[in-house]
């Protein structure tokens, strides 16, 4: 077994879990919100996209979001409501996509690519880590982290189901 | 970076998302349910104490989950709420931390081999070797500590605090 490994196993897990938990939904139910101060469907579909976006950056590999748009959804930005502004569901979908994809490609492919340091530049790209001396320490982290935010998505999936009794 | 110290990494985090959810929530709180089918804090900690014997199990570590416990929370099992039976919120957390303080020193002790095949008789048994098994478990973990967030907020919002 090799780190890549781990990540790969976590990485599918977690996409699987996260389009299961929002297969069907509507573009507004993704603006529910449960009791208290978490974060709505959007949010976090944001937040996750913006956190791999940079995790393709730091590999080396083309970015798919703006400034702008990881702006919107990085660590303790304004919780987004329905009617503000924020990033269509349907492009968030196709974000969680196709950096799955980049990201899993680039697992299998990568030769000891992991042991080199994060190559990212951009200061506005949330998930670059300065912090992170290897590749392998910033994708532990931000795959842990990742992982942490798809299992809320389950409890906003069950909000939306109930609301639709 | 080697692939005890990720896996040392990611069950850090867990752990660490754990004990950030009962802070300061009573057994009662434990309870409480958020609209729809999701599962109380309580189903989720005790569920996560079945899968983290799981772990210990693997590794050829002492477990902590009674069959009783595994009945009450393992996959499948039925909703736990006010009036059903289940463990305190106290003895979970005692279990979920003694399980955590076990394996972290066994990914520590630079002995931990994950190329081995992992027993066959475990009450759950991801892929062949103890390094899938791992990780697994820890992903699984991962996305259930996500959903005990949103049952801290009920928590926090019942007892008054935290709501804006």
């Amino acid at each position: 077994m090799k780190q890549k490994d781990i990540f790969a196993i976590i990485l599918r897990r977690n996409q699987e879990s996260l389009l299961s938990a929002i297969e069907g939904l509507s573009h507004l139910e993704m603006f529910l919100q449960l009791p208290g101060e978490g974060n709505c469907t959007n949010w976090i579909l944001g937040h996750i996209a913006s956190y791999r976006d940079g995790m393709l950056v730091d590999s080396g590999l083309s970015s798919y979001m703006q400034p702008d748009e990881v702006q919107m959804y990085a660590g303790g930005s304004s919780p987004i409501k329905a009617g503000d502004i924020c990033v269509d569901c349907a492009r968030l979908t196709e974000l969680i996509d196709i950096t799955f994809s980049d990201l899993m490609y680039w697992l299998e492919n990568e030769n000891d690519g992991l042991r080199q340091a994060p190559v990212g530049n951009r200061k506005d790209n949330i998930g670059y880590s300065g912090v992170c001396s290897t590749l392998t320490e910033h994708f532990a982290q931000n795959i842990g982290h990742e992982s942490i935010h798809v299992g809320e998505l389950n409890p906003l999936r069950e909000l939306a189901l109930e609301r639709r009794k | 970076m080697e692939l005890s110290q990720i896996f040392s990494l990611l069950l850090a985090r867990n752990q660490s998302g754990i004990e950030a959810s009962y802070d300061g929530i009573e057994h009662a709180d434990s309870l409480l349910q958020l609209p729809g089918c999701s599962n109380c804090m309580n189903w989720i900690l005790g569920h996560l104490a079945v899968y983290r014997d799981a772990m210990l199990a693997a590794i050829g570590e002492k477990t902590y989950v009674s069959s009783r416990e595994e009945d009450l929370y393992g996959y499948g099992s039925q909703p736990v709420g006010q009036g059903s039976q289940c463990n305190d919120l106290g003895v979970l957390v005692d279990v979920l931390e003694n399980g955590y303080a076990v394996i972290n020193d066994w990914l520590n002790c630079n002995q931990s081999d994950f190329t081995k095949i992992s027993p066959t008789d475990l009450y759950v048994r991801k892929g062949e070797t103890i390094g899938e098994h791992l990780a697994h478990l820890v992903a699984h973990e991962a996305i259930h500590v996500g959903e005990l967030n949103a049952l801290r907020e009920v928590a926090l919002v019942s007892l008054g605090k935290g709501w804006k």
